[in-house]
């Protein structure tokens, strides 16, 4: 069990250095613009997010080196990990994507808030969301509409938020 | 008795309900702030008497600090920053069927902790000010640095988590670049869209990192096992009383001493001396392991440290004309509108306005206190309401909120980014804490950084060579560092006591 973790910790800080790395030699020096006058002094932009980068660097090597030391403890006292047989029913099966189409439902929510309206993606997506994630009491989809309703309202009218 | 007579008129009275009663709900409200909900009360006191509309913007703001720990108890959503602590506890807690107890904690957290402040500013207030005028970038750096160590070191029980705390910093803190430089004005990280530039909204960001993170944490159980898995016990009324709440009365008066003082250094709010005071009440307890399971301890030391701020921050306002933050900013304008001049002279001259500010302040705390009793059973029920109903619930209230800030659909959209990083931010293990913190935090940190670089002419030592700083960074270092050590020690004292008894 401590030697699966380990591992997964090892292929986490693996990938996490290599986005340091590449943060720090390519998004750092496109993204921020070094003036001359800027140039000229010990303390200039880009000096921040490059020491927060390197040390975003040197953390994630220092919890490489970590977790492999803890791999070769818990191989040494456990074995090597086995992988998990043990049959996954369809539901667990989809189970693991579904928060996935949750995410994007509610992405599509926010694009068709900016592009069609507050109302009509209120009225569309989230019951969708709801039906994904197994819901099937009638009941709950008025439940559901009276408590847009009322937000609307309260967001609308009380608190002069601009929505359509 | 001019002072008592003026503030127990039905006029201020009902201001006082009012504004605590908004301000709670306000404050409750993800997406809206404390300063949102003092400005929009603002609009209406244009017209009303100089005191009824004091205490209606009191009301507003000592409800709203209050407020944002319902929902962050409820449904896991911080409405405040302030909140975030409250959140890690009160949430574990509403979950085991004791969202009752949660509420009433906080309830009664808050108001000591706004009592405490009040009595605070009534004594301490030149005194204390003396003291912050010594308060300058090298201090707020270390202030800085210490609220990060803090939430760094809330889960850093191994080397492993304070290792995954650093980098969910590191991130937060890069993240706070984004926007423009504090010295040279330059733009970082926009990416060419011009909605960058003002940088990313801590607000959103916490809609998303909490409340959506939830959701799709939830809702891959909703879909596998139903409502079943994630129902809570049936016990939802608060059970605790008020006695056994007052029992933690020593840690309760110091965390609101933390918060006062935090709260009084201007530019610091809330969520920092939250998170001090929660820090350091982890760090003495005697059931550590509690924390971050449902902790009370936790609760009620986030929660009258948070509320505490309200005096402490009054404290620079009133006495050197300084607001520490937004809301003190339009409390200031609107005591200059009705002809008061804060400053030295205020307190010296045994000003009525100084005694009828700290009289109000006591009065509306009762008030929100009375009102939230009123409301906690109530408040309760809702952690009953089944996890599938609540999903689109919360998703419509998560983009309306993050919408709410800047009438701008950018903001949702930084709202459901934070959602998909704080998912994997959970799955993976990283604590979402220390990133909320450092994003809050981030660019007073460089500013004060740089600036205290600039006026040393880039002498590093000047952090160590002021008492104050040199302090805090000490402490600082403490936070980080004292549960690993306390760990291992005890580990290897375990450890010994097995081997002795082999």
């Amino acid at each position: 069990m401590e030697a699966k973790k380990a591992r997964g910790d090892i292929i986490l800080y693996a990938v996490l250095a290599v986005a340091g790395i590449v943060f720090y030699k390519w998004i750092i020096p496109t993204q921020i613009f070094i003036s001359k006058t800027a140039s000229a002094e010990a303390f200039s932009p880009d000096t921040f997010p490059n020491a927060v980068t390197l040390l975003f660097i040197a953390a994630s090597l220092a919890g490489l080196l970590l977790a492999v030391f803890r791999y070769r403890k818990a191989v040494q006292a456990e074995g090597k990990p086995q992988r998990d047989t043990t049959p996954k029913t369809r539901r667990e099966i989809v189970g693991i994507f579904i928060p996935f189409i949750v995410f994007s439902l509610v992405l599509a929510y926010a694009i068709m808030f900016k592009y069609v309206g507050f109302i009509p993606a209120t009225v569309v997506i989230p019951p969708v969301i709801l039906f994904v994630i197994g819901c099937r009491k009638w009941y709950y989809y008025p439940i559901y509409y009276a408590f847009a309703a009322a937000m609307y309202l309260l967001f609308r009218y009380v608190l002069l938020v601009p929505i359509r | 008795m001019e002072v008592l007579q003026s503030i127990f008129t039905v006029n201020n009275l009902l201001m006082m309900n009012v504004g605590v009663a908004v301000g709670i709900i306000i404050g409750a409200m993800p997406g809206l702030s404390v300063a949102f909900a003092v400005t929009v009360l603002m609009t209406m006191t244009f017209h009303m008497e100089s005191l009824p509309a004091m205490y209606l913007l009191l009301g507003a703001y000592c409800g709203g600090l209050y407020g944002g720990s319902i929902t962050a108890t409820l449904i896991n959503t911080p409405g405040t920053a302030n909140a975030v602590c409250t959140a890690l506890e009160g949430y574990p807690l509403a979950r085991k069927g004791r969202a009752g107890d949660a509420l009433k904690c906080a309830l009664v957290a808050s108001t000591i902790g706004g009592l405490v402040s009040c009595f605070g500013l009534s004594f301490f207030a030149p005194q204390l000010a003396k003291i912050i005028l010594k308060i300058a970038s090298p201090e707020y750096f270390a202030l800085c640095t210490f609220g990060i160590a803090a939430a760094i070191g809330l889960e850093g029980n191994s080397l492993n988590n304070v290792i995954k705390g650093v980098l969910s910093a590191a991130f937060g803190l890069i993240l706070s670049c984004v926007g423009a430089d504090p010295v040279f004005g330059t733009n970082r990280f926009s990416f060419g869209s011009y909605y960058m530039l003002s940088g990313i909204q801590v607000v959103s960001s916490m809609l998303g990192a909490y409340a959506l993170c939830q959701v799709l944490v939830n809702c891959r159980d909703v879909y596998v096992k139903g409502d079943e898995s994630l129902k809570v016990p049936p016990v939802t009324k608060a059970t605790l009383r008020l006695r056994d709440i007052l029992k933690h009365w020593k840690l309760i008066l110091k965390s609101s001493l933390i918060g006062a003082i935090v709260g009084a250094v201007p530019g610091t709010g809330g969520a920092e001396s939250a998170m001090i005071a929660y820090n350091e009440a982890k760090r003495t307890s005697k059931h550590p392991e509690e924390f971050g399971n449902g902790s009370i301890e936790g609760i009620l030391a986030a929660e009258s440290a948070n509320n505490a701020t309200s005096g402490g921050a009054m404290i620079p306002m009133l006495t050197l004309s300084i607001p520490g933050d937004t809301v003190m900013a339009i409390l200031l304008s609107a005591l200059t509108m009705q002809g008061i001049t804060p400053g030295a002279n205020l307190f010296s001259s045994g000003s009525f306005w100084v005694y009828a500010i700290m009289g109000g302040l006591f009065v509306v705390n009762i008030f929100m206190f009375l009102q939230g009793s009123l409301c906690i059973n109530l408040f309760a029920r809702v952690s009953k309401i089944p996890q599938s109903i609540m999903t689109p619930c919360i998703v419509v209230m998560c983009v309306m909120g993050s919408y709410a800030i800047n009438n701008n659909i950018f903001e949702c959209f930084v709202m459901i980014a934070f959602g998909l990083i704080g998912f994997f931010m959970k799955k993976f293990g990283f604590p979402v804490t220390p990133l909320c913190i450092s994003l809050v935090l981030g660019k007073m940190f460089e500013t004060n950084l740089r600036r205290s670089l600039i006026l040393s002419k880039g002498n590093p030592f000047v952090f160590f060579t002021r008492p104050i700083s040199c302090g805090i960074l000490i402490l600082a270092a403490f936070m980080l560092f004292f549960p690993i050590i306390s760990n291992t020690l005890a580990a290897s004292r375990k450890g010994k006591a097995a081997g002795k008894q082999n």
